[in-house]
C-alpha cells in the first residue's frame, strides 16, 4: 500500500514514518505544497495523510488536485486547528477522514486502516486473522467460523488492537480512541480494564488464540506471529 | 416607539391645542358677528318704531309674521330708559313648534310718554347660516391640519431614508463575513457623518477580530505540532523491546499529561473563540436530540456508577444558536452531572418552551456557589478533570445571552438556562 504523508514538520512526519516501518506500508514524504502537488502529479497513492497548514500552500487545493489526479486516492486531513470549518470543508471537498492534532500515531494508523479496507477493489470490509474474521460491514466478529457477541466498545477494541497488531498501545490511545473526549482518563483505565477482560474471556471461549497482552504499567499489544 | 410615529405623535400634540383654540376663536367670531348683526337689525327697527311715533300720533302698530314681531305698548312714566338683547325661544301652538327668537326689550320716551317695545326676530334662518358657516370652516381646518400632518410624514420619511438605511446595513452586519460595508450615500451632513464614523469603527473592530482570530489560530498551532510531535516520539519509544515495567509507567505518565495539556489548550481556545464571537452561524437546533445523544455517549459512566436518570423530554426546545456551540453547551453539562456525581446518584433533566434544567446529586460544594464556574475550579475528587467545562458554558451563556443559575441544596446541585 502506497501512503503519502504530507507534513512540514520534520519530527513529527519522522514519527510517523518510524511508526509505520513495521507495518506494510510504501511511505512518501512531502513538507511543502510544492512537494506534495510534485508527488501527486508523478505518483499514485492509496492514501495521502494531508496536514492542511502548509507554510507555502493550502491543504484544501491539494485535495482539489488529489481528486482530479486520482479521485480514488484516501485523503485523511490532519490540522492542528480543531475548527469545525475546516472539517466541513474538507469532507466537502472530499476527504474521508480528519483528525486533530495531537493524535495517537495508533490512531492514524487504524483510520488508515479502515480507509484502506474500504477502498479495496474486491469491495469486501474485511480483517481476516488466522481464526478470526471481522465483517465490517455488518460488524460480525466469528472465530473458526463461528459468530461472537461482542459489545460495540468491545468490538470497537478488537478492531483497533487488530489495525495495530504487534504494536504496543497505551491505555491512554485506547480510551482516547473508544471515548474521545467524553471520559477523563483515571476513570477510562478502569472500563478499558473491564472491556478488555470481557473482550479476552469472549475470544479464549470460542477458541480463540491469546492474542491479546497486557504490558503492565502501560497497556496492551495484540500479538501475532508475523511468519504465518 | 419608532421614530416617525413619535415625531408625528409630538406634532400632533403641540398643534392639536392651537387648532382647537383656532376653532374656538373662529366659531366665536362667526357667531359674534351673527348675533351683532341681528342686533342691528332689531336696533334699526326700534329706530323706525321711534321716529314713526314722533312723527305721528298714534301707537306704532303690532306686527306679527313669522319672521318680525313687534309690541309697543304704552307705560307709566318709570323715567328708565333700557335696551335689553336677549334671546327667547317660543311656542308656536298651530305648527306644535318651538321657535328661537332674538328679542330687543326696551323702553323709550316720546313727546313726554314712556313707551315699551319688544322687538323680535327669528334666528332659524341666521343660525342655519352659521351652523353651515362654521361647519365648513371647520372641516377646511380639519383638512389642512390633516394634510399638514401627512406632508410632514411624507417629508420625514424622506429625510431619514439615509438614515433608515444605514441602520438596515448595520443590523445585517455579520462580523465573522466578510462583506464588504458599504453605507449609503446620502446628502444630509449629520448622516454622512455618521456612515464616515460608523465605517472608521466597522473597519477597526473587523481588524481587531481578525488579529485576534489568526493568534488564537496560531497559539493552537503552536502549542498543538510539539505536544503531537512528543506523542508520536512517545509512541515509537514504547515499541523499544526490553522496558522494565517502571520505564513503561513513566512513559504512561507522559503520555497522560501531554494529553490533559492537549485537552486544556483546546478548551481555552474554545473560550477564546468564543469570547471573539467566532461561531456567528445560527440555525434553528432542536436540544432534545443533542442531550439524549450526549447521554449515549455517557452510557458507559452512568452504566457504571449506577446513577438513574429522570428525563423530562416531552416538550420541545428549539433554539437559535449556532450548533457547534449547541453541542459542546449540552456536552459539557451532561459531562459535569456524570462526573461529579455520586454512585447510585440521580442526574434529572426537564425542558420546556426555552428553559433546560439540569440537576445532578453530588458532593456539597466547598468554595461559593459561583466559583464553580471560574476556569480551573474542580472538585478534587473528580480525578483529572480539567475544570474547564463549566467554564465554558458560562462564556457560552455570557456571549450569547443565556441565562445562567444554579441552585445548590445540600446535595443537590441543579443548573438552569433559559433562553430568548
Amino acid at each position: 500500500m502506497k501512503i503519502l504523508i504530507v507534513e512540514d514538520e520534520k519530527r513529527l512526519s519522522d514519527s510517523i514514518l518510524n511508526y509505520f516501518k513495521s507495518e506494510k506500508y510504501i511511505c512518501d514524504v512531502a513538507s511543502t505544497f510544492t512537494q506534495a502537488s510534485e508527488r501527486i502529479f508523478l505518483y499514485e497513492y492509496d492514501c495521502i495523510v494531508l496536514d492542511i497548514n502548509l507554510p507555502d500552500g493550502s491543504g484544501f487545493e491539494l485535495i482539489s488536485e488529489i481528486k482530479k489526479k486520482n479521485p480514488e486516492t484516501g485523503i485523511i486531513i490532519v490540522s492542528a486547528r480543531d475548527a469545525l470549518q475546516d472539517k466541513l470543508s474538507g469532507l466537502k471537498l472530499g476527504s474521508d477522514d480528519y483528525l486533530t492534532k495531537p493524535f495517537h500515531l495508533s490512531e492514524l494508523n487504524a483510520r488508515i486502516q479502515s480507509i484502506l479496507r474500504r477502498k479495496k477493489f474486491t469491495g469486501e470490509n474485511t480483517i481476516r486473522l488466522n481464526e478470526l474474521f471481522i465483517d465490517l460491514d455488518s460488524r460480525k466478529v466469528s472465530v473458526g467460523g463461528f459468530v461472537i457477541s461482542l459489545t460495540p466498545k468491545e468490538y470497537d477494541l478488537l478492531v483497533y488492537l487488530i489495525s495495530n497488531k504487534n504494536k504496543l498501545l497505551s491505555k491512554n490511545s485506547i480510551s482516547e480512541y473508544l471515548w474521545g473526549d467524553t471520559m477523563d482518563m483515571a476513570s477510562s483505565y478502569d472500563y478499558i480494564y473491564t472491556h478488555m477482560r470481557n473482550l479476552r474471556r469472549k475470544l479464549l471461549d470460542a477458541g480463540c488464540f491469546d492474542y491479546i497482552h497486557t504490558v503492565y504499567g502501560i497497556g496492551y499489544n495484540f500479538k501475532v506471529d508475523e511468519a504465518s | 416607539m419608532k421614530l416617525l410615529n413619535k415625531t408625528i405623535r409630538r406634532y400632533f400634540i403641540y398643534t392639536l391645542p392651537v387648532f382647537l383654540i383656532v376653532t374656538y376663536l373662529i366659531s366665536f367670531v362667526v357667531v359674534k358677528v351673527n348675533n351683532d348683526h341681528l342686533d342691528k337689525m332689531l336696533h334699526f327697527e326700534k329706530d323706525r318704531i321711534v321716529k314713526f311715533m314722533e312723527k305721528a300720533d298714534t301707537l306704532y302698530p303690532h306686527y306679527t309674521d313669522l319672521v318680525e314681531n313687534y309690541i309697543v305698548e304704552e307705560i307709566d312714566s318709570q323715567g328708565r330708559y333700557f335696551e335689553e338683547f336677549s334671546d327667547i325661544v317660543v311656542y308656536d301652538s298651530i305648527n306644535d313648534l318651538s321657535e328661537s327668537f332674538r328679542l330687543l326689550e326696551c323702553q323709550f320716551e316720546v313727546k313726554n310718554r314712556d313707551y315699551i317695545a319688544k322687538i323680535r326676530t327669528s334666528t332659524i334662518k341666521s343660525t342655519q347660516l352659521v351652523y353651515i358657516t362654521l361647519s365648513l370652516i371647520v372641516l377646511l381646518l380639519i383638512l389642512v391640519y390633516v394634510i399638514y400632518l401627512l406632508i410632514n410624514r411624507f417629508m420625514l420619511k424622506h429625510m431619514w431614508s439615509g438614515f433608515y438605511a444605514t441602520l438596515d446595513h448595520l443590523l445585517s452586519f455579520r462580523l465573522a463575513e466578510n462583506s464588504e460595508i458599504k453605507l449609503v450615500e446620502t446628502d444630509v451632513y449629520e448622516f454622512q457623518q455618521l456612515n464616515t464614523v460608523l465605517e472608521k469603527m466597522i473597519d477597526s473592530i473587523r481588524n481587531d477580530y481578525q488579529r485576534q482570530k489568526m493568534f488564537i489560530d496560531n497559539v493552537s498551532h503552536e502549542i498543538q505540532t510539539p505536544l503531537s510531535i512528543i506523542q508520536g516520539n512517545l509512541e515509537n519509544l514504547m515499541q523499544s523491546p526490553n522496558l522494565a515495567e517502571s520505564e513503561l509507567n513513566y512513559i504512561q505518565q507522559i503520555d497522560d499529561t501531554v494529553s490533559r495539556l492537549s485537552k486544556i489548550n483546546k478548551s481555552l481556545i474554545l473560550l477564546s473563540r468564543i469570547n471573539n464571537d467566532q461561531f456567528p452561524f445560527t440555525e434553528s437546533i432542536l436540544l432534545n436530540h443533542l442531550i439524549n445523544n450526549a447521554i449515549i455517549r455517557f452510557e458507559d459512566q452512568i452504566e457504571s456508577k449506577k446513577i438513574v436518570l429522570k428525563m423530562e423530554l416531552e416538550e420541545v426546545l428549539q433554539v437559535n444558536i449556532n450548533p457547534t456551540i449547541a453541542e459542546i453547551l449540552v456536552h459539557n453539562l451532561i459531562q459535569n452531572a456524570v462526573r461529579h456525581n455520586v454512585t447510585e446518584g440521580t442526574i434529572s433533566i426537564s425542558i420546556s418552551t426555552n428553559r433546560l434544567v439540569i440537576s445532578n446529586t453530588g458532593n456539597p460544594l466547598k468554595d461559593a456557589p459561583e466559583a464553580m464556574f471560574n476556569r480551573f475550579a474542580r472538585n478534587s475528587e473528580a480525578g483529572d478533570s480539567i475544570g474547564l467545562g463549566l467554564a465554558i458554558v458560562k462564556q457560552i451563556c455570557d456571549n450569547y445571552a443565556i441565562i445562567l443559575t444554579y441552585k445548590n441544596e445540600d446535595n443537590q446541585h441543579e443548573i438552569c438556562l433559559r433562553f430568548n
